[in-house]
C-alpha cells in the first residue's frame, strides 16, 4: 500500500519527495533524490589540516566518503553536540558521495510544490544563499531546503581556503601557528 | 535490435584487430612476405568489415571492405608489396582508430574518407589487374590434396567399405557469398558420406572463386552425391570423380596443417555445444567494484571472526576459517584477473616509432623484451603516455641523423629498446637508446643560466644531481630542445605522473652514448605493502618501499640546528619530523619515541610517531580532489575494523 502511494508521488509533478532533519533548532530538508542512505555516526577517521567543518573520512561499503559537519558548516552553534540522535545523511552528488553529520533526522515525507517559496536574501543561520533552494511551510514550521550538491561547491572552498593549504610548511611553523590560537 | 551496448565491445574489440593489422603491416616492410600473417590480416579486416556492418557504422564497414579487397590481392600475389601501398593500409588502420575514438566520445563518427576509399580503389583496380593470372594460376587445382593427419581418416573409411571420391562444385559466375553456398553444399554433402577435405577451405571463401573441391568418403552412388549438392542455389555444376591418395608433403603444408587442426577442432566443440572461446572480455569497471567487494567481504568476515570468538562457538569458528581461506584466494582470483600483459598497450610502439622515425629521417630498429610481464590494467592505462613520451624523446632527440652516427663510428641504424622485466615485487620498464646521451656542461650551463644554480654550487654538483635539472617543469621546453642535447621535453611530466603512481624514474646518460631510463613502478596500483603507525591515536599507513628502518629515538639524542631537529643515526644526519604538532595534537614529552626512517628520492628523514603498529598488505583507495589538496596524503584505506587510515605521502614532509 504505502509503496503504491510513494510510485505515484513520482509520476505527479507538483510534489516533491524530502528527508527533513534537524541541525540546531532549525528543520532543513533535502530531497530525497540527493540521499543516497542514512547511517549512525561511527568510525570516521580525522584527516589532519582540513577545515574544521569536514569531519573526517568514512568507509561506505567500500568506499571512501568525505564527512562533514553541518552546524559547523553553516555557522550554527554546537548546542548539545553529537548526542544518540545524531545521523549522518549520505548523499549522492554527481559520481561522488557526501556524509552530512545532522542532529537528528526527522521525517521522510512528499511535500507539495505549491508550499516552496523562494529563499529570502537574508538568512540567520548564516545559510549560504547557493545550497539554500527555498523554504518549505509545513504547518506552522519553516523548512529550508537544502541543494547538497553546492555545499562544497568551489565558492564556498574558495571563502573557506580549503586551497590554500601548503603541504610544504616546515613543521615548526605549523607549530607555532597551533600555538597561537 | 539496440545495437549501442555492443558498441563498447565493438570499439575495443576492433581496436584490438587493427594492432593486429598494424603489426602485420609492419613486418611485411621489415622482414618480407609471409603468407600466415597476411591470411590473418586479411581475416582480421574481414572480421572488422563485418561487425562494423552489424553495428552500423557504415564508414568503417566500407572502408574495411576495400581494405579487404587489397590484403586479398596481396596475399594471392604472395610478396610485399609497394611502399606506397603499405602506407595506404596504414592510412585505413589509421582512419578507422580515429572513428573509433569518435564513436567512443560521440557515439557516431563523420570522418569523411570518400578520398582514400577512392585511392584505395584505384589502387585495387591497377593492382588486381596485373595480379590476377597468378591468383588464378594458385587457384587451379584440380586434385584435391590431404594432409598426412586426414590421411588415418581415409584409410579407416577404405577398411570400412566406403570409397572416397572427388566432389567439384562449380559456382554460377555472378554467385555473391559463396562462402555460405559453399558450407551448405558441404552440409548437404554430409548427408550422404563424409566430407574429410574441402579445397578451398568452406570457412575462407573469396567470392571470386570459380569453383571448390570436396573428398567425400561415401557408400552412395555418384547420382546421390550429384543429387544432394545440386539443390543447392548457386551451384552451377556437380562432378564426381573416383580420386586417388596423394599426401602433400608435410614439410611446406606444416603451418597450414596446424591451422586446420585447430579450424577442425572447433568444429567438433561448437557441434557438441561447448563454447570455444577461453577468454571473454569485461568492462573494468565491473573489475573495479569486484574488487571493491571482495575487500569489504574480507573486512567485513574480520567482524564476523571476532563475533564468534567472543561467542566461543567452536563449530562457527571453524567455519569461518574456511571461509577466510576462501575469502584470500578470492581476492588473489581477483587481482589476477586485472593483470594484463605489458604487451597490452607494447604492441602499439612499433608503429609509433616506425612513424616517428620517419618523419624525422632516421633509421631506427626497436627492440622490445618482456612484453609477457604482467601489470595491473589501470596501472598501464596510466603509464601510456609516459612510454610514448619516453619513446618519442628517444626519436627525437635521442638517436642521432644518419650521417652524425656514421661521422661518430656508430652503426649508421640507431637502436630503441623497451624492455620490461620484474624486480623484486616490482615491474621495471627501461627506454634505452644508442643516441647521443646528455651533455651534462650544456644541463649545467642552462641551470645557471636560468638561476636556478648559481656558477659556485654547479662546481661542486656531481654529474647524477645536474641530470635532476630535467626533470623540472619547462627547464628545457623554454629553449630549442635540441640544445641540451637530448630529453627533457615533459620529463617533468612523466616524473610527476610515475610517481603519482608510487613508482620512480630514474635517468643514466653517457654523453656520446646513449641513454636509460628506468621506470620502477609497483605491480598492482591497488595494492602495496605498507607499514601502520598511529600519531595522535589516529592510524596512518606509509607505503613500505619509502620505509627504510625502524628505529627508537631518545630525546637526548635529538638536537637542534638552526630551529630543526636532528637525529644522528649511523654518521648519517637526519632530519626529525614530528608531525603530531603539524596534524594538530599535542606532543607529550617522552623520553623516547619510536620512529621510521623514510626516504623518498634519496631524501631522507625521521618521522616521529607515537606508535609502530606492524606491516600489511592494504588495498590502494583514491581520495576525492577535497582530500587530496592537503598535499599530505596520497590515498586512503581500510583497515581490518572497517576504519578508514590515510596513507602519508612521505614526499611531502621532506
Amino acid at each position: 500500500m504505502a509503496r503504491k502511494k510513494r510510485e505515484k508521488v513520482e509520476i505527479s509533478g507538483d510534489e516533491e519527495q524530502i528527508v527533513s532533519f534537524k541541525l540546531g533548532k532549525e528543520t532543513f530538508a533535502v530531497n530525497v533524490s540527493q540521499v543516497r542512505e542514512i547511517g549512525k555516526v561511527e568510525d570516521i577517521t580525522r584527516i589532519p589540516k582540513m577545515p574544521d567543518f569536514i569531519e573526517g573520512v568514512m568507509n561506505l561499503r567500500g568506499q571512501i566518503t568525505t564527512v562533514i559537519d553541518l552546524k559547523k558548516r553553516f555557522g550554527i552553534p554546537a548546542g548539545t553536540g553529537r548526542t544518540a540522535q545524531s545521523r549522518i545523511i549520505v548523499a549522492e552528488i554527481g559520481d561522488s558521495q557526501l556524509g552530512i553529520i545532522v542532529d537528528a533526522v526527522e521525517d521522510v515525507k512528499r511535500i507539495s510544490r505549491s508550499n516552496i517559496s523562494p529563499p529570502p536574501k537574508t538568512l540567520s543561520a548564516g545559510v549560504e544563499a547557493n545550497s539554500l533552494t527555498g523554504i518549505c511551510k509545513l504547518g506552522d514550521k519553516l523548512v529550508m531546503m537544502l541543494d547538497l550538491g553546492c555545499i562544497m561547491s568551489e565558492g564556498e572552498k574558495a571563502r573557506l581556503g580549503i586551497g590554500e593549504a601548503a603541504p610544504h610548511t616546515t613543521s615548526n611553523a605549523m607549530a607555532t601557528a597551533e600555538v597561537s590560537k | 535490435m539496440d545495437s549501442s551496448k555492443y558498441i563498447d565491445v565493438f570499439i575495443e574489440e576492433t581496436r584490438d584487430q587493427l594492432q593486429t593489422v598494424n603489426s602485420v603491416l609492419l613486418s611485411l616492410e621489415e622482414s618480407g612476405f609471409n603468407e600466415e600473417q597476411m591470411n590473418e590480416a586479411f581475416r582480421v579486416v574481414h572480421t572488422v568489415k563485418g561487425s562494423a556492418g552489424v553495428i552500423g557504422v557504415s564508414h568503417i564497414c566500407e572502408l574495411a571492405h576495400i581494405m579487404e579487397d587489397l590484403f586479398d590481392i596481396l596475399r594471392k600475389r604472395k610478396e610485399v608489396p609497394e611502399k606506397s601501398m603499405i602506407q595506404l593500409l596504414f592510412t585505413g588502420v589509421d582512419k578507422i582508430e580515429k572513428m573509433l575514438t569518435q564513436l567512443e566520445k560521440d557515439g557516431t563518427t563523420h570522418l569523411d574518407v570518400t578520398e582514400l576509399i577512392a585511392k584505395m580503389k584505384q589502387a585495387r583496380d591497377s593492382t588486381s589487374a596485373a595480379a590476377k593470372p597468378t591468383a588464378d594460376k594458385a587457384k587451379e587445382i584440380n586434385t584435391i590434396q590431404i594432409l598426412p593427419v586426414q590421411r588415418t581418416q581415409v584409410e579407416e573409411a577404405v577398411a570400412q567399405g566406403k570409397r572416397p571420391v572427388q566432389v567439384k562444385i562449380t559456382f554460377s559466375p555472378e554467385l555473391r557469398f559463396r562462402e555460405g553456398r559453399a558450407y551448405q553444399a558441404v552440409r548437404n554433402l554430409s548427408n550422404v558420406g563424409m566430407v574429410a577435405a574441402s579445397q578451398p577451405s568452406v570457412t575462407d571463401m573469396p567470392d571470386d572463386t570459380p569453383f571448390f573441391l570436396n573428398l567425400l568418403l561415401t557408400d552412395k552412388s555418384d547420382e546421390m552425391i550429384i543429387q544432394s549438392v545440386n539443390g543447392v542455389t548457386g551451384v552451377a555444376l556437380v562432378e564426381v570423380a573416383p580420386w586417388t591418395m596423394n599426401v602433400a608433403a608435410p614439410a611446406t603444408t606444416e603451418a597450414k596443417c596446424e591451422v586446420k587442426e585447430e579450424a577442425s577442432g572447433a568444429e567438433d566443440k561448437s557441434s557438441s555445444g561447448l563454447s570455444t572461446a577461453s577468454t571473454i572480455r569485461v568492462r573494468s569497471k565491473l573489475l573495479d567494484q569486484l574488487l571493491d567487494l571482495v575487500g569489504e567481504i574480507v573486512i567485513n568476515n574480520i567482524r564476523v571472526n571476532q563475533i564468534a570468538i567472543d561467542l566461543k562457538h567452536r563449530e562457527l569458528k571453524q567455519t569461518l576459517q574456511n571461509n577466510t581461506r576462501l575469502m584470500g584466494e578470492m581476492q588473489d582470483v581477483v587481482l589476477r584477473t586485472r593483470m594484463v600483459q605489458v604487451d597490452f598497450i607494447f604492441k602499439r610502439f612499433p608503429r609509433i616509432v616506425r612513424d616517428l622515425a620517419q618523419a624525422n629521417n632516421k633509421e631506427i630498429e626497436f627492440l622490445m623484451r618482456g612484453t609477457d610481464i604482467e601489470i595491473d590494467r589501470s596501472l598501464l592505462d596510466e603509464i601510456g603516455d609516459a612510454l610514448v613520451h619516453l619513446l618519442r624523446n628517444a626519436v627525437d632527440h635521442g638517436i642521432e641523423e644518419k650521417q652524425d652516427r656514421i661521422a661518430k663510428g656508430k652503426k649508421p641504424q640507431g637502436t630503441i629498446i623497451l624492455s620490461a622485466f620484474q624486480e623484486q615485487g616490482n615491474v621495471v620498464i627501461t627506454v634505452e637508446d644508442d643516441g647521443k646521451g646528455m651533455d651534462i656542461k650544456k644541463i649545467t650551463a642552462k641551470a645557471v643560466s636560468k638561476g636556478l644554480i648559481s656558477a659556485d654550487e654547479a662546481e661542486r654538483m656531481d654529474d647524477r644531481s645536474k641530470m635532476q635539472f630535467i626533470f623540472l617543469p619547462g627547464f628545457s621546453t623554454a629553449d630549442k630542445i635540441s640544445d641540451l642535447s637530448g630529453r627533457g621535453v615533459g620529463m617533468d611530466v612523466v616524473k610527476t605522473k610515475i610517481e603519482g603512481l608510487g613508482g620512480t624514474v630514474r635517468l643514466d646518460s653517457t654523453y656520446g652514448k646513449g641513454s636509460k631510463i628506468t621506470l620502477k613502478l609497483p605491480p598492482s596500483m591497488s595494492i602495496i605493502r605498507a607499514m601502520l603507525v598511529e600519531v595522535n591515536s589516529e592510524k596512518y599507513a606509509i607505503p613500505l618501499e619509502n620505509v627504510r628502518e625502524t628505529v627508537r629515538v631518545p630525546m637526548e639524542a635529538v638536537h637542534t640546528i638552526a630551529d630543526n631537529g636532528v637525529f644522528k643515526l649511523r654518521n648519517e644526519v637526519l632530519p626529525i619530523l614530528n608531525i603530531h604538532n603539524e596534524f594538530g595534537g599535542s606532543s607529550e614529552v617522552v623520553r623516547e619515541m619510536p620512529a621510521i626512517i623514510v626516504e623518498k628520492n634519496e631524501n631522507r628523514a625521521c618521522l616521529l610517531v607515537s606508535r609502530l603498529i606492524g606491516q600489511q598488505e592494504i588495498v590502494v583507495k583514491n581520495l576525492g580532489k577535497d582530500l587530496r589538496q592537503t598535499g599530505y596524503f596520497s590515498g586512503a584505506t581500510i583497515l581490518g575494523d572497517g576504519k578508514v587510515a590515510m596513507i602519508l605521502d612521505v614526499g611531502a614532509f621532506i
